[in-house]
């Protein structure tokens, strides 16, 4: 199979202009592959609502193109296939939950017996009878979720789904991304909750006023995790440790030495410090985490 | 095309304000059209007075089964084009208000395919709308009759047709418009606003304008505004009680109609127009 054909979402040079001076999504190249769960992260304002509603065909990008599930945004036989939430949920408030689920389906063509499932499968069917404007946000969101299902979707687009709940809605949507995440289904997912991402995303790509600034696997944008080492006297240490690992994988700073190498290293370094006669009182492994890796590409939380 | 029509049909059957749009016709009908006419002309005032010097049991005929298009049709059909106005503004500013139209452009349809089928559902709804319009009248002035122990006698099937036909298209016309100024405006008030403006105030102004100059144009142009042609159609089915020295249409019937298929296709063109070109933001 090409990569095409893999990727269940890729854009080439997606641009979105306002005017003259204003550049929302700025030549973006972005691969999501079947199967997986993509993270799309970046500060407020860095693009990401626009991309995403570029490639639902809710704007139309000013250059670039984009190929979402083997189609042209926007186009009905791809919509068909892709279920989404971009920023807030929205049905008609004098509808119930169950009957908008049924607009959606009527909408899209489907039969409405598949309705109470998804209902049930976001825990909405208890309420299923009761009018959208008396949900919580909590239910909201979750009935957004089940309108995607309803069409089985092979791709799914969440744009901030944790946005507004309360802490005991957000842990409800991360479980329910998890689920909607096993299987052979794609999910898109752009957050602010990194913690949530790091934990959920298979590759994640990174946005800063509109621009890539990385895409890749989670460990690989973190980068090979370390030990890090305090031990007395640091500078026998050091010597020691550079004997040992050789100069470059070993970097000091304050009397805390940070060592290039697997953390499964770590029973013979502290062996072989013990042995030199050197006192070691901290041997941790450490990773950076998705989070430092975004402040110092974007330079700002998200 | 089917989809999006389903799915409008199950959204708007169900909202409460498309059917307080047609109850408040209905009830101004019933009110205006009727009942308030019948206790003026059975419970006459003393000093009763009619500018066409009719007596009360004259002017009763108006209230009677073989009048009933033409009653109900004098000064409540222009209600009717005002609330189905109303209805189209709402039917789409409201999309846009609640954030729905993103949800509607993110499910199978294509953006036109939606719109026709809204389009479509609007149509029904008018076409109701209109049924509704002559249902009741016919049933108040049967009711009137019976009460005054007079024979129902009817108007001809077909002037009752054409009537329920002009009326649809009067109130599809409006509503059309109310749908297209709800996709330019991106929200229902501005839509109702400018849309009722124009068509209690503006047009008329225009004439007045218009009417300030002597020349033979003024009325060949007078004659393609979508208000003057409602009213001409409406105007064509006559009056009980014709005034004496009252001017004649601009327009005739036929005139009248193909003016207005012409402006609702043109409010139909102008939503898929901006529908396709703008981006959902």
């Amino acid at each position: 199979m090409t990569s095409t054909i893999d990727n269940v979402v890729s854009t080439t040079g997606l641009t979105k202009r306002y005017g003259k001076t204003i550049t929302a999504v700025d030549a973006l190249d972005l691969e999501v592959r079947r199967g997986e769960v993509f993270g799309f992260l970046g500060p407020n304002g860095a693009g990401k609502t626009t991309t995403l509603r570029m490639l639902l065909g809710l704007i139309r990008p000013t250059s670039g193109s984009a190929r979402v599930v083997g189609r042209r945004p926007g186009e009905p036989a791809g919509l068909a296939r892709i279920g989404s939430l971009v920023e807030s949920p929205a049905f008609y408030p004098y509808l119930s939950g169950r009957e908008n689920l049924k607009v959606v389906a009527d909408y899209a063509g489907l039969s409405l017996a598949g309705i109470d499932a998804a209902l049930d499968e976001v825990e909405l069917l208890p309420r299923a009878k009761d009018r959208f404007g008396t949900y919580s946000m909590g239910m909201k969101q979750r009935l957004a979720v089940a309108a995607a299902l309803i069409k089985e979707p092979e791709l799914m687009i969440l744009d901030e789904p944790t946005n507004g709940l309360d802490p005991q809605g957000v842990v409800e949507m991360r479980t329910l991304i998890r689920r909607l995440g096993t299987g052979s289904r794609t999910v898109l997912l752009s957050s602010h909750l990194l913690n949530e991402v790091e934990q959920t995303c298979d590759r994640v790509a990174i946005i800063r006023k509109g621009k890539l600034v990385a895409q890749g696997r989670v460990d690989e944008l973190r980068g090979q995790a370390t030990l890090i080492v305090k031990a007395s006297p640091s500078d026998a240490a050091r010597q020691s440790l550079e004997r040992m690992l050789g100069k470059a994988a070993v970097a000091g700073v304050d009397g805390t030495l940070r060592l290039s190498v697997s953390p499964d290293r770590a029973p013979d370094i502290n062996a072989a410090l013990v042995s030199a006669g050197i006192r070691v009182s901290e041997l941790r492994p450490a990773e950076r985490t998705l989070e430092e890796v975004f402040l110092s590409l974007t330079g700002e939380a998200a | 095309m089917i989809n999006a029509f389903k799915a409008e049909w199950r959204k708007l059957r169900q909202r409460p304000a498309v059917w307080i749009l047609g109850g408040i016709l209905l009830v101004a009908l019933v009110l205006f059209g009727y009942a308030f006419q019948w206790i003026q002309v059975t419970f006459p005032a003393k000093n009763f007075h009619n500018e066409l010097g009719l007596t009360p049991a004259q002017l009763k005929v108006a209230l009677y089964p073989v009048n009933f298009v033409k009653n109900s049709l004098v000064g409540v059909g222009i209600l009717g084009g005002a609330l189905s106005l109303i209805l189209g503004a709402l039917a789409v500013g409201s999309e846009f208000g609640w954030g729905t139209v993103k949800t509607v452009y993110t499910q199978r349809p294509s953006r036109i395919q939606a719109l026709a089928g809204q389009l479509g559902v609007i149509a029904l709804i008018t076409a109701s709308y209109s049924v509704a319009f002559f249902a009741v009248a016919a049933l108040c002035s049967w009711i009137i009759a019976t009460i005054d122990g007079q024979a129902a006698t009817w108007p001809a099937a077909i002037d009752i047709l054409k009537a329920a036909g002009a009326s649809w298209l009067i109130f599809g016309c409006w509503s059309l418009l109310g749908m297209a100024f709800g996709y330019l405006f991106r929200q229902s008030a501005m839509a109702i606003g400018i849309g009722l403006a124009y068509l209690f105030v503006i047009e008329g102004i225009l004439f007045r304008v218009l009417n300030g100059f002597d020349a033979s144009w003024v009325s060949t142009v007078e004659k393609f505004f979508a208000g003057q042609n409602a009213s001409a159609l409406l105007g064509s089915f006559g009056r009980v009680f014709p005034s004496p020295g009252a001017a004649p249409p601009l327009v005739s019937a036929g005139e009248a109609v193909i003016v207005l298929a012409i402006y609702t296709a043109v409010f139909a063109a102008a939503s898929a127009l901006v529908v396709r070109a703008r981006d959902v933001t």
